[in-house]
């Protein structure tokens, strides 16, 4: 295939066969080709590309790659940032977390405390009471009381405490308190029953 | 006897035109596919579209002289692949 010298006819030729040329130029040409066996084999291959079917364009990697803005890593200080705040966060839910905590136990402890007590008012006569149930009973903390936690039965002292102070107990109420301390038996004072048993008594000796 | 319609006969000579038909169709796909990528561009804006070299020029970034140095080695390259 030899290439026409008429380069302004070639350059023409995707024109004609795509009929963007005035009828003036197109009749032109259209002269051109009928004398022009290389224009005549160049136009006839320019109507088969055009009567291919679309061709999937064919993606050139390297120009788009190219093209892209180059790469900055955003992970250095944007999730730097994100992970001291997570921790943050965390710190602060377990402080908040502990607190609570702390602050449930004690408010549980202290309604929880056995307060076996009986109040003793400044002008009344202090007794020291020992109960079998552990009730709790409403203190009065400006009064001064004796509290004594006895179990049940068994009639033994387990706890004798003075919950205030014997400051503001009148030598008489002082008395009464001693007085109902020397009260309480921590020993038993009744000695067990002696058992004697002679040997006549046993079964089958009694014969004699 | 019904009659029969000679276009509606397939004789060999058609089948024949498909197949080089099919056969041209694929040399120049061939032919168009192994060309480099700017080559390839301005040949397809030029014949497929029908657009002029400074509107191709501007697509593909360059002179209006040089697309048209594109599109004629391109169509050197279509026309000796096809010719093989």
């Amino acid at each position: 295939m030899n290439d026409c010298v008429n380069t302004d006819v070639r350059d023409a030729l995707p024109d004609f066969v795509n009929n963007r040329l005035s009828e003036v130029d197109a009749a032109t040409i259209k002269a051109h080709i009928e004398s022009c066996v290389d224009c005549q084999v160049e136009v006839a291959l320019l109507r088969d590309v055009r009567a291919l079917q679309p061709i999937a364009p064919v993606m050139d990697v390297n120009r788009i790659a190219a093209a892209l803005p180059a790469y900055r890593s955003v992970s250095t200080s944007a999730s730097r940032n994100g992970s001291r705040k997570s921790w943050a966060l965390a710190a602060a839910a377990a402080i908040v977390a502990i607190g609570g905590w702390a602050i449930t136990t004690r408010s549980v402890s202290n309604e929880s405390t056995p307060a076996v007590a009986v109040v003793a008012p400044a002008d009344a006569p202090v007794t020291a009471t020992a109960s079998a149930k552990q009730t709790p009973t409403p203190m009065t903390p400006s009064k001064p009381s004796v509290t004594a936690a006895v179990k049940s039965g068994e009639m033994q002292v387990a706890a004798l405490s003075l919950v205030g102070t014997t400051d503001d107990l009148s030598d008489a109420d002082l008395e009464t308190l001693v007085a109902s301390l020397d009260g309480i038996d921590t020993v038993p004072s009744a000695e067990p029953a002696s058992v004697t048993t002679t040997v006549d008594d046993i079964d089958g000796n009694d014969d004699h | 006897m019904v009659p029969v319609n000679p276009r509606d006969a397939v004789t060999e000579y058609d089948a024949l035109d498909a197949l080089v038909a099919e056969e041209a169709e694929s040399k120049v796909r061939r032919a168009v596919d192994s060309l480099s990528p700017m080559q390839r561009e301005v040949f397809t804006l030029r014949v497929e579209q029908g657009m002029s070299y400074r509107d191709i020029a501007e697509i593909v970034g360059s002179t209006e002289g040089a697309a048209r140095v594109h599109y004629h080695n391109a169509m050197r390259a279509v026309k000796e692949s096809v010719s093989e």
